[in-house]
């Protein structure tokens, strides 16, 4: 087609349309600039700014005080001066330095010239030393010789002028070489001037270090003048772009892999670019701006002012464990979201995913942020009730999150959580196995073998790895030997109803049982449970006291007190106990059979507590050794006595009359009318799920046979049937037959063996769902049905509806008024409700562990009876659901990159695991491992003396303390007013650990006069560097009420705690004397045990215990460890004392410290020529000494009062168990370790007189002495044989003794 | 009585001994320290501050005090004398082990018979060995300074002597032994540091010495862990108003000012160790003002 001047369109109208797009397309773009621009981050970032300025303007402003202004003027005024006088000094100085520089140029010209002559004598030596090698002539040697010689002369000569040159630069301008008086004045003036010049430099520039250091710091945060200005450019519109102050703030994790749909990317995050502060601290390691309500909440003054920063401003909460570089987690490799979850890469509240911890913030975030839950974002924030969660994925072992050396309990909720499971035992039904073939997941929770083949199994396999938990139940194996009869049917029904504090869960009458079918059944099935309990359990040996032994009650109270019963088990005849590690027994006459002959004693109960693995292997009850002995001449059983005592309380209980016989029961109307016995529906309903048809059922139930031998069958089934396959003729039997029946069914549906141990069923597998990876479970996977329903009728446990409780909660939060803990924990409710309502995996969990059996609500009536919910009712209170919780979603078996899984040194990792052995057989139930902390307001003229060393101590004594016993500050920094005496007194916080040793007197009620006496257990010092006030252990500290600001109870040991007072009322008075004698009899605090005993004696000692004490009222028991378990134990209390493991040198029993030991003593003149010194050391121990409270070297310590005696450990172990830096510092001062000891000072440093013939009376030798021989001790045994060594008496008695006459 | 008969035929059966036992026997037979509860006064120099109350402040001054009391004080002082006295009869306490009896070191600690001082009876029935002291100093009243002041205690045939001993804070307390055995020394103080050392034997020079700090609330235990029956007690006291009763049960405490004044009354056989924890006695000037404490039997403890 020709080209023509016509267009298609109107020019003018595509011109117009042209011109309005453009408009159009430029308003967008400045919208979507302006709407860019106006990111809240951008504000945020302002105001951290503006907020860094003002807190480094209050800095600098505390930093330039009057005495600063004061003392910068002083020395600005004395520079002046200085110059000034300088100036007037001018033409001197002048001169001067024209000296100084003749004379620095002669030593440097000087320094040359020795270089090329040192060059020169070099080459020389080197020619002669080749002609010696080359084997030249003598003349020529000679020569080269001589050269040699000849450089060397010159050389000498220019140092010495070098030297001279040296001391003449010293002497420039100095007055002693000038002879003019005048001018000598002068010049030490100049000399004087120029000194202080200098040191007035310095010391300006010390004086304004930190405040220059701060204003730099003010000027880059808040820049002036010109910068300013350019900080206002930088901030527009598209110039704020390059390399803006505002900006994202991007932390970069390639290897920290997040899944994002179907695959792992790298993470991002850029949380910080509004949380900017998160890892600021101030000097001592305190939060820079830890969060805080202030008076003003818009005025950036006011939370400088009170150091009360709001969100997003804030550091983190935590930031000794987190975000900060120094911390284990910093955030350059752990970033947020992989702790906290949420959208790494999101800058605005909503694409960042926060999620409320409860419905009412979510309603408060809707008005401030416009929040709204998001169902897209796979994984939202943890809400902060489940922040801790998120550290199982790379915490395995979980223990360290409760216990820790430095950082305590760092996630209390989430351990509280691990440790119910493992109280609870839901592993035995729900397994969760912490590895994926070889390699770790997750906590791995799971029971260890059963029989010896599963152990084996595991053994060769090695992507297998062996579970370390016990069923939690006692044992069923030899249960007709315990129980009386009709107790295990009356206790399975409730078991809260026969003891309410019991940890086994109610499988019986819960909601969906009410109807009248189940109830029917139930008791067909629990009378089933009982038939077959009894029916396999096996037979036993059960132990007798001695024929006609007669148990003395009185005497049993208090050896159940006594021998460490009450450490685990509370008996509310024995006043204070309060251990919830084995069960309440206050009730136990009730329940355990009775001999038959007589109905006072029962063999089983005195057999479980003699020997608990007689009846079960794998029980954590320990052996007590509680073996017969002798008192007055009469033989004490100490089991049957306790027994005796346990059972006084009364009668047992006619249990049989309480529970239903399933054969009276009423029969069941059928639809069809037809009427048939609960038992026999019973069966049918088995049968037929066994795939009998309707028929066969009818047949077998009237042929009262299954019509196959027994070995035929596989199943439960096989108890229906005779061997032969025939009929059985009695009807009792056939009846009883089929109880068995029902009850096998009825234990393989409940899982009854996965906490306790039923002949039969070991090898039966877990019943529940695996949870090691629940925390990611679809939800749509969660059968929710008519829950909503029923929480909005019922829900509660009195029947009142859980919707209307969160109203109330939601109404009384949004009323305002503070509703405090139990506000929050009706909202903490609130919670989980609208979490189970929005099908979230908290909520469901919550109401699976309130009301298991609620999700069959309205389904019963349609499901067969053997398919509904079996999961059993634990008596869990709310806060305990909430760390189940917590623990169960953090169990989402993704774990990270092989460098983020925590993996703990071996030391760690010992401590670790052994912190897990003492929770697993209570060891803190007895022992303290860590001692009472506590905090005070010491006045230090008056509450505290520095300890002061005698004559009598051992400086190296000492030494060796302060090695082992590291002093440690006790002043806090910290400083609080107090009341005293009607006086307000500022004091400074001090605190330590210590045991305490004197009650406050329990007539003074005045604050300031109630004392408590601590003894110190470790070497503190009250002072600074500059005045230090050491005060060694086993000091007393006295305390009062007033001064007292916190005590924080030990770490275990609570029954020590509670015997040692009950010891001391026996003994009638609550002196110190008595106290300390008490502590010996209880179990011992295992502080510092690492550093104390020998680690392979520790295991050996752990698997079989001997007794160690003469002083104790009873004995370390024998718990059923395994040897690796001995050896973590063993191990542990090494690694938590920083002490050598697994093995220790053992230094005195080596030959060559011996012969050492000989040659050092013999020139030092201790000993003399022909004395061997291992023989005077053995004379050492064999003196009058150690045999007063020991026995030594085969003869016997000599008790004149059995019951008042002190006898102290048999000497023959010190060479396996003891370390032998410890018995040293033992023998110096036995006080500095453990403080209530009866053991004296035996070796004062200033007594040379009692064996003044062994190492010439050198009590400093006698100790080492002492320990070597002990440390030889078999050897010497052996080679010497007994000895007894006198020393050679003083001359007979001197004086008289005072108050004689 | 048969305290006193039992202590006659401990005379005729041991006066062949050595002489030092024969005197030490004598003694005790005599009323003296062995048997009736061997006490040792420390020599304190009562220091009283100006009672006055006007001139308080002004008498910051140590020198100051001694002279002001002379001059104005004297006359505004009293003291107590009296005797605590066991109302009630009873029976001896038999030895704690008999001379011979085969206990630890028996050739030292059981040559003679050991007795048991929990409850020493002196003539009337007077009781020996009760401290009788104030817990706190009457106001106006100079804290004592005794730093310079030695004490001695002794231990012999396996005894401590003495038996209770008032010791003020600050001073030395040097233990000797008269033995030919060792011993150790083992406070239970309830606010001093305490000491647990080996006493070599026959050490008359007293290698080991204890210092209290602290005033205590009572006497504490001193024993000794070689020897389980040894014991004996201290009251370490920052003041002068502390006497224990001798062998009769008296005690005199003086340079107290005048008005009333709370004492406590302690003795370990006493059920609860006090035999009064708090006494008022009103003290005249001048005077001193006689009092008995009556100690019933019932309140006995053994």
């Amino acid at each position: 087609m020709p080209a023509t001047e016509h267009f298609f369109r109107s020019q003018k109208k595509l011109h117009l349309v042209f011109a309005i797009s453009c408009v159009v397309l430029l308003a967008s773009v400045i919208s979507m600039m302006v709407e860019d621009y106006a990111d809240p981050w951008r504000a945020y970032q302002s105001t951290n700014f503006k907020l860094q300025a003002a807190a480094k303007k209050v800095e600098i402003g505390r930093l330039r005080t009057a005495e600063f202004e004061a003392n910068l003027e002083s020395i600005e005024q004395q520079k002046q001066d200085i110059d000034k006088s300088l100036a007037g000094l001018k033409s001197l100085k002048d001169e001067v330095d024209a000296q100084r520089n003749v004379a620095v140029r002669h030593i440097e010209s000087l320094e040359l010239r020795l270089r090329n002559e040192n060059a020169l004598r070099d080459q020389d030596r080197a020619l002669y030393d080749l002609a010696i090698r080359d084997n030249l002539s003598d003349e020529r040697k000679e020569l080269l010789k001589k050269q040699f010689d000849l450089a060397q002369v010159l050389c000498d000569a220019t140092t010495l002028k070098l030297e001279k040159g040296y001391s003449e630069l010293q002497n420039v301008g100095t007055a002693a070489t000038v002879e003019d008086p005048e001018k000598a004045a002068s010049l030490s003036q100049l000399s004087a001037l120029e000194k202080s010049s200098v040191e007035l430099t310095k010391s300006l520039a010390k004086l304004v270090a930190d405040v220059d250091l701060a204003e730099s710091a003010l000027q880059k945060i808040e820049p002036s003048g010109w910068m300013k200005a350019k900080r206002k450019f930088m901030e527009l519109p598209i110039i704020e772009g390059f390399n803006g102050h505002l900006k994202v703030t991007q932390d970069w994790l390639p290897e920290l892999h997040q899944t994002l749909g179907m695959t792992e990317i790298a993470r991002f995050d850029r949380c910080r670019t509004c949380h900017m502060n998160m890892d600021r601290t101030a000097p001592g390691n305190l939060p820079a701006f830890p969060h805080g309500k202030a008076s003003k909440a818009d005025d950036i003054a006011a939370w400088v002012a009170e150091n009360k920063f709001p969100h997003p401003f804030t550091t983190h909460p935590n930031h000794e464990l987190f975000v900060t570089s120094s911390s284990p987690h910093p955030i350059a490799t752990f970033g947020c979201t992989a702790c906290h979850d949420g959208q790494g890469s999101g800058v605005n509240f909503g694409n960042a995913e926060h999620t409320p911890n409860d419905p009412h913030a979510a309603e408060d975030w809707h008005h401030e942020y416009g929040y709204h839950p998001n169902h897209f974002w796979e994984y939202p924030m943890q809400a902060e009730r489940f922040q801790e969660s998120t550290c199982l994925k790379c915490h395995h072992n979980v223990t360290e999150l409760g216990v820790h050396p430095k950082f305590g309990a760092s996630a209390p909720k989430v351990y509280d959580g691990f440790n119910l499971i493992g109280k609870y035992g839901c592993f035995g039904c729900h397994e969760i196995y912490g590895f994926d073939g070889g390699n770790a997941i997750g906590p791995d929770m799971r029971l260890e073998p059963q029989t010896a083949e599963q152990e084996k199994r595991v053994a060769e396999d090695v992507t297998q790895f062996a579970g370390k938990y016990r069923k939690v139940g006692p044992s069923l194996r030899h249960v007709a030997a315990k129980a009386v009869p009709g107790f295990i049917e009356y206790w399975t029904e409730v078991p809260g109803r026969f003891r309410p504090s019991t940890k086994m869960p109610q499988f019986f009458n819960l909601t969906n049982q009410e109807d009248e079918l189940a109830q029917a059944f139930e008791a067909v099935e629990l009378a089933g449970i009982a038939k077959v309990l009894l029916a396999d359990s096996q037979p036993i040996d059960l132990l007798k006291p001695t024929a006609g032994y007669e148990p003395n009650v009185q005497r049993g109270k208090q050896l159940f007190s006594e021998r460490g019963c009450v450490a685990c088990h509370q008996h509310e005849a024995v006043e204070g106990t309060t251990a919830e590690f084995g069960p309440n027994i206050s009730d136990i006459h009730r329940k355990v059979s009775r001999n038959a002959d007589n109905i006072a004693f029962s063999d089983w109960l005195y057999t479980w507590i003699r020997e608990p693995t007689r009846y079960h292997a794998r029980t954590r009850m320990p052996n007590l050794y509680l073996d017969t002995y002798t008192q007055d001449e009469a033989a004490v059983d100490p089991a049957a006595d306790i027994t005796a005592f346990l059972l006084s309380k009364g009668e047992q209980e006619d249990f049989a009359s309480k529970v239903v016989d399933p054969l009276t029961l009423p029969a069941i109307v059928k639809a069809d009318g037809v009427e048939i016995s609960p038992l026999d529906e019973l069966v049918t309903l088995f049968l037929r799920k066994s795939r009998f048809s309707e028929d066969a059922v009818l047949d077998i139930l009237k042929n009262k046979t299954i019509g196959q031998p027994a070995a035929k069958l596989v199943g439960d089934e096989r108890v229906l049937a005779t061997e032969d396959g025939t009929p059985v003729v009695d009807d009792a039997e056939w009846a009883s037959r089929k109880l068995e029946y029902i009850g096998r069914r009825t234990i393989s549906r409940y899982g009854c063996y996965a906490c306790h141990d039923i002949p039969g069923y070991e090898d039966a597998r877990p019943i529940g769902v695996a949870l090691q990876d629940w925390g990611r479970k679809d939800t749509s996977k969660l059968g929710l049905e008519h829950i909503e329903e029923f929480l909005h009728h019922h829900g509660e446990p009195d029947g009142s509806s859980t919707l209307e409780r969160v109203e109330q909660a939601m109404s009384d939060a949004n009323s305002g008024a503070d509703g405090g803990q139990k506000l929050e924990n009706e909202l903490t409710q609130a919670y989980f409700y609208d979490s189970l309502i929005h099908h979230g995996r908290p909520g469901f969990l919550w109401q699976k562990l309130r009301g298991p059996r609620t999700y069959d609500y309205l389904k019963t009536e349609t499901k067969g009876y053997d398919e509904r919910l079996r999961m059993p009712k634990f008596p869990l209170k709310e806060q305990e659901i909430e760390a189940i919780a917590t623990f169960v979603l953090g169990l989402v078996a993704e774990p990270p990159a092989e460098q983020y899984v925590y993996t703990p040194t071996e030391r760690d990792r010992n401590r670790i695991e052994g912190e897990f052995l003492l929770a697993k057989y209570n060891c803190t139930g007895c022992h303290m491992v860590e001692l009472p902390t506590i905090t005070f307001g010491v006045d230090l003229d008056e509450d505290v003396f520095p300890t002061v060393l005698s004559d009598a101590d051992h400086v190296k004594g000492l030494e060796l303390l302060l090695k082992i016993r590291k002093p440690k500050a006790a002043l806090t920094g910290q400083r609080k007013k107090f009341v005293i005496d009607g006086e307000e007194v500022d004091l400074p916080l001090a605190s330590f650990h210590g045991i305490r040793m004197v009650e406050a007197d329990a007539e003074e009620e005045d604050p300031s006069f109630r004392e408590s006496g601590f003894d110190t257990w470790e070497t503190l010092d009250f002072g600074n560097s500059e005045d230090p006030k050491r005060v060694l252990a086993s000091s007393r500290i006295t305390v009062t009420d007033a001064k007292m600001v916190e005590y924080v109870p030990a770490r275990g040991g609570k029954f020590a705690e509670w015997l040692v007072p009950s010891l001391m009322k026996k003994e009638g008075s609550l002196t110190s004397d008595n106290r300390n004698l008490a502590w010996q009899a209880a179990p011992p605090p295992l502080y510092q045990e690492g550093l104390k005993v020998q680690t392979p004696w520790l295991y050996q000692f752990l698997l079989e215990p001997e007794k160690i004490r003469y002083t104790t009222v009873l004995r370390m028991p024998k718990f059923t460890l395994s040897p690796k378990e001995a050896q973590t134990l063993a191990n542990y209390f090494a690694a938590v004392d920083g002490a050598e493991f697994p093995y220790q040198e053992l230094i005195p029993t080596d030959t060559d410290y011996v012969a050492e030991m000989q040659d050092v003593l013999t020139t030092e003149g201790l000993l003399t020529q022909g004395e061997s010194y291992l023989d005077e050391c053995w004379k050492s121990v064999n003196g009058p000494l150690c045999i007063k409270c020991h026995s030594v070297g085969a003869r016997k310590y000599k008790v004149s009062d059995p019951k008042k005696d002190i006898q102290g450990p048999n000497l023959n172990r010190v060479q396996q168990r003891l370390r032998a830096d410890w018995v040293q510092l033992w023998l110096y001062n036995p006080k500095w370790i453990t403080p209530y000891t009866s053991m004296p000072v035996n070796f004062p440093h200033n007594n040379r007189t009692q064996f003044p013939d062994l190492f010439e009376g050198d009590p400093e030798a006698q100790v080492t002495g002492i320990r070597d021989a002990l440390f030889n001790y078999s050897r010497l045994l052996e080679d010497v044989g007994p000895t007894v060594y006198a020393p050679p008496q003083a001359e007979p008695v001197a004086g008289e003794a005072a108050g004689e006459e | 009585m048969g305290f006193r008969n039992q202590m006659i035929k401990l005379f005729t059966s041991r006066i062949r001994h050595t002489s030092v036992a024969a005197a030490m026997l004598l003694s005790g037979f005599a009323g003296c320290e062995y048997g009736g509860g061997a006490v040792l006064v420390p020599e304190v120099t009562i220091v009283p501050a100006d009672f006055s109350g006007d001139s308080l402040e002004s008498s910051s001054s140590p020198e100051a005090a001694p002279s002001q009391a002379a001059t104005s004080g004297a006359s505004e002082l009293g003291s107590v004398v009296g005797r605590v006295v066991l109302d009630g009869s009873f029976e001896a306490l038999t030895p704690l082990h008999s001379a011979g009896a085969d206990v630890k070191d028996k050739e030292v600690c059981a040559k003679f018979d050991t007795p048991d001082e929990r409850l020493v009876l002196g003539a009337d029935n007077g009781v020996a060995n009760v401290f009788v002291y104030m817990q706190k100093a009457p106001k106006g009243t100079q804290s004592l300074n005794a730093a310079d002041q030695e004490l001695i205690f002794d231990q012999q045939y396996c005894r401590f002597l003495p038996h209770c001993l008032v010791v003020p804070t600050g001073s030395t307390v040097k233990v000797l032994s008269n033995d030919t055995v060792a011993h150790n020394t083992h406070s239970y103080p309830n606010k001093n540091q305490g000491v647990n050392s080996g006493v070599a034997p026959g050490d008359r020079e007293g290698k080991l010495r204890i210092t209290y700090n602290r005033a205590e609330a009572e006497p504490i235990a001193v024993k000794c862990d070689y020897h389980s029956w040894m014991n004996a007690y201290h009251l370490p006291i920052d003041h002068a108003f502390a006497a224990v009763t001798d062998k009769d049960g008296n005690f005199e405490i003086s340079g107290l000012p005048a008005g009333e004044h709370v004492f406590a009354i302690w003795h370990e056989a006493a059920s609860g160790k006090f035999v009064e924890r708090k006494l008022a006695v009103q003290v005249a000037s001048g005077d001193a003002t006689p009092i008995e404490i009556k100690y019933a039997v019932s309140k006995l403890d053994l």
